[in-house]
C-alpha cells in the first residue's frame, strides 16, 4: 500500500453502485483478486493481554476458472461466427484474446495462478509482522487444506513463507481424506428446501436471466445479429464471457482485459445475480434453507482445538486452506458484520452483504485469542480478510474484542439453531 | 543468509548403506529393513562430494525425486487380511499368534484408514533432509538469490513432498524465490507419458508368464497358513496362501513407512521369506519398467522426461544464468528413468529371475524419496562445463568416458543423450484413447 490514508473501517457502511463502479473487479464477486487490507493499525489489545493463538481459515488464493468450458463456449461461437463473415472488429479482438486466455489456461482447470501463490506468501508476511511477538517463538504450526489442489498449493505457499520468516516453526502440513470432516464444508448436507426458499430461488433465476441480456452486447461484437445461426446463443455467449472477463484478473502476467465489452450497468446486474444466488445458497437470506450447516463440524474442530490450546496453556497456529463454499458460511456462523442483515428484498440485497467483501480469492478469517497471566478471561477479535470486524449480535465492552465464552454461546446458539 | 536454527536430527533419517556392491544375502540379512524393496526408508548418502577441477563453481541443479515414505495406495491388503482373520476367528481357526496378527492388523488398518497414498511423517522428513543436504553440499550455488522452479504431479503426496522440501531450502535461504506448481499442464513429462507408442517385444509374453511362476514359488504363503491358523486345510477353504503371503508382505513393508507406529509383523516371515518378498517385488518391477533383456520397453513413456531433463539444461547453460530446477513423482518414473539415464546401479539386470538381485536391485533405485541429480558447474572463461549425476545423493556413473569421474564433459552427456531421443525414434498413438 503506498498510501498511509487513515481510513474510516466502517465496513458495516452499505454497499453502493458507485462503490462497485470505482472498483470494477468487485463485480466479479467470488472472481475478485483479494484486495490488500484497508486496516494500517490493528486496535492494541487490552492491557496485559497477548496474543498465545491464531486460527487462520483462508479460501485458496487466485485461480483460474474451475472449468475451461467458458472458453470453449465462446471461441466456439465466435469462431463459427468468423467463418460465415459475422464478426465485427470489436469481435475479432475479443476472439484474439479469448484464444491468448485459452492457450495459457489448457490443462489447468482450476489451478492456483502466480497471484494466488503471492496472495497466500504477502498474508503470511503481514500475519508475522502484525504478530510477531507471537509467531517469532519456535511455534508449532498446524497446517490443513482440502484435498484439492489449488488449495494445498496456496498451503505450501503460506507455510514457505512463514518458515523462511522464522526458520524455527515446526510446521506439519497435510491433506487428507482422513481430515476433510473437519477442515472442509459437508457437502453431502443438503437441507431441504422449503415453499420460502423455492421462491426465492425463482425470483434469482428471474433476475439473473433479466440481467443477462446480451442485445446490446451482440451488436457490437456482430456485424448482423439477425444472421446468426440457430446454434449461436447470446444468452449464453455473455454469461461465458463474464466468466472469462472476471477470471483475467486472476492471470495479470497475460495483460489481457476483456471487462470493457460490459457496460458497468451489465456487469453490476450480473454480480447482482450471483451475489443473491450465494447468499441464498448459503442460507443467509431469511427463509433459504440454512445451508450454513454444512460447516457445523468445522465450527466444532475450532472452538475443540481452541479449548485444548487455552486449557494446555501453550502457543499455537492453526491453518487451515479451503474453498468460498466454507469462508461464506463460517462468516455468518461467527455473526461477523459482514454476513449479517440479508434481506427477503433481492434487488436491495447487496446493500447489506456483498459477497466480494467476504470471499474475493484468498479471503480469509483469523481469530486471534489473547491471554493475560493469572486470569482465565481469553478475549478474542476477529479479522475478516485482514481487517478487524465486529459481532454485531454480541455486546462488548471492549471492541474489537470479545470474550471468548460469549463467542463461544453465540455459536452455539447458531448450531442449534436458537 | 538467516541463521539457521534445523535440527542436525534431519542428517541422520535413513541408514548408511555401501553404495555399489553386489546384493548378497548376507549384505540383505545385516539390513533387513532393504527388503522392504521399493518401501525402503530412503537411505543416508555417503556423504562422499568430489571436489570439482580447478576453478569450477556449481550453478545449476536439476532433480527428480519420488515423493517419500507413505501409506499403502488403497486398503485392499487389509480388508482382505483383517476380513479373513477376522472370520477364521469367528470359528477358532486362529493361534494365538494369528490372534495377535489381527489385533496388530487392526490397529494398523485404523491407523491408515481414509489415508491410501497419502505422505507419512517419515515421508516428510525424508524431503527436508534431502533439501537441506542440498544446501549443505553446495553452499556456494545455494546462498545464492536464486529461482526454484518446482513441479510435482497432481497426486497429493508428491504435492507435500514438494511443499516439505521447498520449505526447507527456504529456511535455509530466505532469498530464493521458490515457484511451485502442480498442475495437469505438466504431467507429459512428471508421469509416464500414456500417448507414447511403447514398441513391441516378442519375449514379453514368455516373461510374464515366468514371472508369475516365480511370485508364487516365493511368496507362497504355507509358512503364513501354519502361523496363523491351527487347521490350515479348513483355511485354505476360503485362504488364498499366496494372495494372504503378498497382502501379510505388504502391509510388512509398509511399516517402515510408519515409525511411529511402534508396530511390526515381521514375526510372520523368517528372514528368508522377507527376502523372498523383495526379491518377488524385484522381479516383478524389472519387468514391468522393461528393464529385464528382452521385456517390452515400458520406459519410452519416460523419454519426455529426459527431454525436459535436457532441453531446460541446455537453455540454463546457454543463458549463463544458475538456478535449480526440481520435479516430484513416483517409482514407476524414477526406475525407469534411471535405467535410460545409463545409471550402472539400474542397467545390469538379467532374465535370471532367481539370480536378478545380484546385479540390480530396487531398494538401490526406488527407495521412499529416491532421486536423480545432475549438479552442473562451470569455470569463469571457459565453456566446458562439467556435469555429475548422483542417485540417492551418491555420485554415479552412466556408460561414457570421461578423464574426470565422477564429473563428465556435459557437450559429451547431452550429445549422448540427445541421441539418445533421435534413435528412440518416439511416436505418438493414433488413438490416445487406446490403451485406457
Amino acid at each position: 500500500m503506498a498510501f498511509s490514508v487513515v481510513m474510516t473501517l466502517d465496513a458495516s457502511a452499505q454497499t453502493t453502485r458507485n462503490e462497485m463502479r470505482k472498483d470494477i473487479y468487485r463485480t466479479g464477486s467470488n472472481y475478485f483478486a483479494y484486495p490488500e487490507p484497508r486496516q494500517q493499525n490493528l486496535t492494541p489489545s487490552p492491557k496485559g493481554y497477548k496474543p498465545f493463538y491464531i486460527f487462520h481459515y483462508a479460501r485458496h488464493g487466485s485461480r483460474y476458472m474451475s472449468n475451461n468450458s467458458y472458453y470453449e463456449t465462446a471461441i466456439n461461437m465466435l469462431d463459427s461466427a468468423k467463418n460465415v463473415g459475422l464478426l465485427s472488429e470489436k469481435g475479432n479482438e475479443v476472439l484474439g484474446k479469448l484464444r491468448i486466455g485459452y492457450a495459457d489456461a489448457w490443462h489447468r482447470d482450476g489451478d492456483l495462478t502466480a497471484l494466488g501463490g503471492r496472495q497466500h506468501r504477502e498474508i503470511a508476511q503481514r500475519m508475522m509482522k502484525r504478530f510477531n511477538t507471537l509467531l517469532s517463538q519456535p511455534l508449532y504450526v498446524d497446517a490443513k487444506s482440502s484435498t484439492s489442489r489449488r488449495c494445498m498449493l496456496s498451503m505450501f505457499n503460506f507455510c514457505t513463507e512463514l518458515q523462511s520468516l522464522n526458520p524455527s516453526l515446526d510446521i506439519q502440513m497435510d491433506a487428507s481424506k482422513r481430515d476433510m470432516k473437519f477442515v472442509v464444508e459437508d457437502l453431502s448436507r443438503k437441507p431441504k428446501p422449503t415453499p420460502q426458499s423455492d421462491a426465492l430461488w425463482k425470483l434469482a433465476g428471474e433476475w439473473f436471466e433479466r440481467a443477462h441480456d446480451p442485445r446490446r452486447l451482440m451488436a457490437s461484437l456482430l456485424t448482423d445479429t439477425s444472421r446468426v445461426s440457430l446454434s449461436f446463443s447470446g444468452r449464453i455467449l455473455m454469461e461465458a464471457l463474464y466468466n472469462v472477463a472476471q477470471d483475467l484478473q486472476n492471470v495479470p502476467e497475460l495483460n489481457i482485459s476483456l471487462i470493457e465489452i460490459f457496460t458497468p450497468d451489465e456487469l453490476f446486474n450480473m454480480w447482482q445475480g450471483y451475489n443473491m444466488s450465494w447468499l441464498i445458497d448459503t442460507g443467509l437470506v431469511p427463509g433459504s434453507a440454512p445451508y450454513y450447516h454444512i460447516i457445523d463440524e468445522v465450527v466444532d474442530s475450532i472452538v475443540a482445538n481452541a479449548d485444548r490450546v487455552i486449557k494446555e496453556g501453550k502457543s499455537k497456529l492453526t491453518l487451515r486452506f479451503s474453498h468460498n463454499s466454507s469462508v461464506l458460511p463460517l462468516a455468518y456462523f461467527l455473526g461477523l458484520k459482514e454476513a449479517m442483515g440479508a434481506t427477503e428484498n433481492l434487488s436491495s440485497l447487496y446493500k447489506h452483504i456483498s459477497i466480494d467483501k467476504i470471499i474475493p480469492m484468498a479471503a480469509n478469517i483469523q481469530i486471534v485469542f489473547y491471554r493475560k497471566n493469572n486470569s482465565d478471561d481469553i478475549l478474542v477479535k476477529f479479522l475478516l480478510n485482514e481487517n478487524e470486524t465486529s459481532i454485531p449480535a454480541l455486546k462488548s465492552d471492549i471492541t474489537p474484542y470479545y470474550h471468548w465464552e460469549d463467542v463461544k454461546s453465540h455459536i452455539q446458539k447458531v448450531r442449534m439453531n436458537l | 543468509m538467516r541463521h539457521r536454527i534445523i535440527s542436525l536430527a534431519f542428517l541422520t533419517v535413513g541408514w548408511s548403506l555401501i553404495i555399489w556392491a553386489q546384493t548378497s544375502r548376507t549384505e540383505l540379512l545385516s539390513h533387513l529393513e532393504l527388503a522392504s524393496g521399493n518401501y525402503c526408508n530412503y537411505p543416508n548418502p555417503t556423504g562422499n562430494v568430489t571436489l570439482p577441477p580447478d576453478g569450477y563453481e556449481p550453478f545449476y541443479i536439476t532433480h527428480y525425486g519420488r515423493h517419500g515414505a507413505r501409506y499403502m495406495t488403497d486398503d485392499d491388503a487389509y480388508k482382505y487380511l483383517v476380513t479373513k482373520l477376522d472370520s477364521a476367528k469367528d470359528i477358532g481357526l486362529l493361534t494365538t499368534l494369528g490372534e495377535d496378527a489381527l489385533r496388530r492388523l487392526k490397529t494398523a488398518q485404523a491407523n491408515a484408514c481414509l489415508r491410501d497414498g497419502d505422505l507419512t511423517l517419515l515421508g516428510a522428513r525424508q524431503h527436508r533432509a534431502i533439501a537441506h543436504r542440498m544446501c549443505v553440499n553446495y553452499p556456494s550455488l545455494m546462498t545464492q538469490h536464486l529461482t526454484v522452479k518446482a513441479n510435482s504431479s497432481t497426486v497429493r503426496r508428491c504435492m507435500l513432498s514438494m511443499a516439505n522440501f521447498c520449505m526447507e531450502l527456504k529456511s535455509m535461504n530466505p532469498q530464493l524465490i521458490v515457484n511451485m506448481n502442480s498442475s495437469e499442464h505438466d504431467m507429459y513429462y512428471l508421469t509416464p507419458n500414456d500417448s507414447i507408442e511403447i514398441p513391441n517385444s516378442e519375449k514379453d509374453g514368455e516373461l510374464y508368464d515366468r514371472l508369475s511362476e516365480f511370485r508364487h514359488k516365493m511368496l507362497n504363503g504355507r509358512h503364513q497358513m501354519t502361523l496363523i491358523f491351527n487347521d490350515t486345510v479348513k483355511a485354505r477353504e476360503f485362504i488364498d496362501p499366496t494372495t494372504l503371503a503378498d497382502h501379510l508382505w505388504n502391509v510388512t513393508s509398509d511399516m517402515q513407512c510408519l515409525p511411529e507406529l511402534g508396530l511390526t509383523f515381521n514375526d510372520l516371515f523368517t528372514e528368508d521369506e522377507l527376502i523372498d518378498g523383495f526379491r518377488t517385488y524385484n522381479a516383478s518391477w524389472c519387468l514391468w519398467e522393461g528393464l529385464m533383456p528382452g521385456a517390452q520397453p515400458s520406459y519410452y513413456a519416460i523419454f519426455p522426461l529426459l527431454k525436459n531433463f535436457l532441453d531446460e539444461a541446455i537453455e540454463m547453460v546457454d543463458s549463463g544464468k544458475s538456478g535449480v530446477r526440481l520435479r516430484f513423482g513416483h517409482d514407476s518414473v524414477l526406475l525407469p528413468f534411471t535405467y535410460i539415464l545409463g545409471l550402472r546401479e539400474a542397467i545390469h539386470a538379467t532374465d535370471d529371475m532367481e539370480n536378478l538381485h545380484h546385479s540390480f536391485a530396487i531398494y538401490r533405485l526406488i527407495p521412499m524419496a529416491g532421486n536423480v541429480q545432475w549438479v552442473f558447474y562451470r569455470k569463469p572463461g571457459n565453456d566446458d562445463v562439467l556435469v555429475k549425476l548422483l542417485l540417492n545423493e551418491n555420485e554415479t556413473s552412466i556408460p561414457i568416458t570421461t578423464d574426470i569421474y565422477p564429473f563428465y564433459h556435459w557437450k559429451n552427456v547431452a550429445n549422448y543423450y540427445r541421441t539418445m531421443l533421435r534413435n528412440a525414434n518416439i511416436t505418438y498413438k493414433k488413438n490416445l484413447n487406446e490403451n485406457k
